[in-house]
């Protein structure tokens, strides 16, 4: 990766709140030819510096998780966009997952890790003066993280890069450049927030939203809560004891379910109609990933509704309406899509696996017994129909 | 004991044994910065000693010491070689030596025993004050600054383990 790159009309700045461990690094910084460098060992002190001076390259030096999340998101919502997009390195002795997830989140170029050498230093000064396409959406702001190309990707297309590649499958356009100055300067909700919210109501709506999309947001937001409390009722179902209990939940689940996915497929009419923002996208994403947790309870109670349904038929409680093997087929062929995401019957719990069981020799029962009463003239005469 | 390992501990110009002095000078830019920056290490090395996080700091200095030593050592040799210096292979030998001895304190030091880089500040300052007074004045005329790689240190040191 080492390339004779040369940082002699590069500004570094370096933060850091322990004086002996800046020095050594400002020192070791001047040997990887990064000389312009000036210290501030806390964060107002960094801020203005940014602010009143030319810098490059910013280091938060072992300057703690938290400080230095607070930090980026300052930088990279700063109205300037110069000052906005600066390529930043963190540097810790160790980083958790979380923080780790944080500090991406927050728009960080480089993570590293002490001790440093001039190697190391070398090599994140060049990743991080050499960033990757930056990134401005709703959610995020920030060097851009894909990792890979997917061959099969078939989501939004929401890069510039994506646009030029593809102008005839995407829904979307990019913004004019006259335009993406002030897209970089606009505030951006915090992704986090965004995925934790409950509640609609915690969104504060936008009153320059047009009337299409805010109605789109009102299909999602519905769909979002509802995706939470499946999300809810799936999480009692797991401590659920009882039979009787366990069922019920389920039916809760299903109905939920139902309702969930009766708003999505509107949103998806509304998106592809009408387009969408990243953060409907975000709330999208979410909703998705609360259905594939959700997956074994759904799987369950659509196999627990074709059983009660099926045994009421088998039972003479109800007729054989016409069609209903196919309707019945049908709700089998979704509860086995939604096994398949769990991983297959092997991976369910020994109750779910029981009740899909029943479901499918349900539907066999009323396949052969639709075949048999379609096939044959009912006998008004016998005695069975014959009043009394 | 070598003449190296006699010399007064102070600067020659009374100054601190950290600091470089102007009759050190080998009358090229970077060599000099390289010097200034070998004491400037030494320096903080002696200074962090009491600091509550000196095993981090100590940890990263003396990685980047030793990769200084690759790359100083190694430009003042492709520029004694370039000029065909005549006392090139006694003081390659003497790099050589002060490379292994300062490998050797870093390898005890990441094995545990911490005191190791107790005196490696002055070690660091000591050799080098010796070393430049007694053998690197000698290739003052013969160098000139054409055939000094100024490129930064990094890229030397690079180079040295290649």
């Amino acid at each position: 990766m080492l390339v004779n790159f040369s940082f002699s009309d590069k500004n570094c700045l370096v933060v850091c709140n322990k004086p002996d461990l800046a020095r050594l690094i400002v020192h070791t910084l001047r040997q990887i030819g990064l000389v312009n460098v000036a210290k501030a060992d806390e964060a107002e002190h960094a801020y203005l510096q940014l602010t009143k001076s030319n810098v490059d390259l910013v280091i938060l030096l072992d300057f703690g998780a938290e400080e230095s999340v607070a930090m980026l998101r300052r930088i990279r919502h700063h109205n300037l966009p110069a000052i906005a997009t600066i390529p930043t390195i963190c540097v810790s002795e160790a980083w958790s997952g979380e923080q780790i997830v944080q500090l991406r989140d927050a728009g960080v170029t480089v993570l590293a890790t002490l001790p440093l050498t001039m190697r190391t230093l070398l090599k994140h000064a060049t990743r991080a003066l050499n960033p990757r396409e930056f990134v401005t959406a709703a959610t995020y702001r920030g060097p851009c993280r894909r990792s890979k190309a997917h061959l099969n990707y078939s989501g939004p297309l929401r890069r510039n890069d994506d646009m030029a590649g593809s102008q005839s499958t995407s829904q979307r356009h990019p913004p004019p450049p006259a335009a993406e100055e002030a897209r970089i300067s606009a505030p951006i909700p915090d992704r986090t927030a965004v995925v934790q919210m409950a509640k609609p109501s915690a969104i504060q709506p936008d009153a320059h939203e047009p009337p299409e999309m805010r109605q789109t947001r009102i299909v999602i937001d519905n769909a979002y809560e509802t995706a939470m409390e499946v999300d809810g009722l799936s999480s009692q179902l797991h401590r659920a004891g009882s039979p009787r209990q366990r069922a019920s939940l389920c039916r809760d689940i299903a109905m939920a379910s139902e309702r969930m996915i009766n708003l999505m497929s509107l949103a998806d009419v509304r998106v592809q109609e009408f387009g969408c923002s990243d953060g409907i996208v975000d709330k999208l994403e979410s909703i998705r990933t609360t259905i594939i947790r959700n997956a074994e309870g759904l799987a369950e109670a659509g196999a627990r509704r074709v059983v009660e349904y099926g045994r009421r038929i088998l039972s003479g409680h109800s007729g054989v309406p016409l069609g209903v093997t196919v309707a019945l087929t049908h709700q089998i062929a979704r509860i086995d899509a939604i096994v398949e995401v769990v991983g297959g019957l092997d991976k369910l719990a020994e109750a779910s696996r029981t009740a899909i069981v029943q479901a499918r020799e349900v539907t066999a029962s009323i396949a052969a017994l639709e075949t048999q009463s379609s096939l044959s003239i009912p006998d008004f005469s016998s005695p069975q129909r014959v009043r009394k | 004991m070598s003449q190296e390992e006699t010399y007064p501990v102070k600067g020659s110009d009374g100054g601190s044994k950290f600091e470089w002095s102007p009759d050190m000078s080998v009358g090229n830019a970077p060599l000099n910065e390289d010097h200034k920056a070998f004491f400037e290490m030494a320096k903080m090395l002696s200074e962090v000693q009491g600091a509550n996080d000196r095993e981090v700091i100590i940890e990263s200095a003396l990685s980047i010491l030793e990769e200084y030593v690759g790359g100083h050592f190694l430009r003042e040799e492709k520029a004694m070689r370039a000029v065909n210096y005549p006392r090139l292979a006694g003081h390659v030998l003497k790099h050589g030596s002060f490379r292994a001895r300062v490998k050797a304190i870093a390898d005890l030091y990441r094995a545990g025993t911490k005191s190791a880089a107790d005196g490696l500040p002055d070690i660091v300052a000591d050799w080098l004050r010796a070393h430049i007074l007694s053998e690197d004045l000698q290739y003052k005329n013969w160098i000139n600054d054409s055939v000094v790689d100024s490129r930064p240190l990094v890229y030397l040191s690079i180079e040295s383990d290649t």
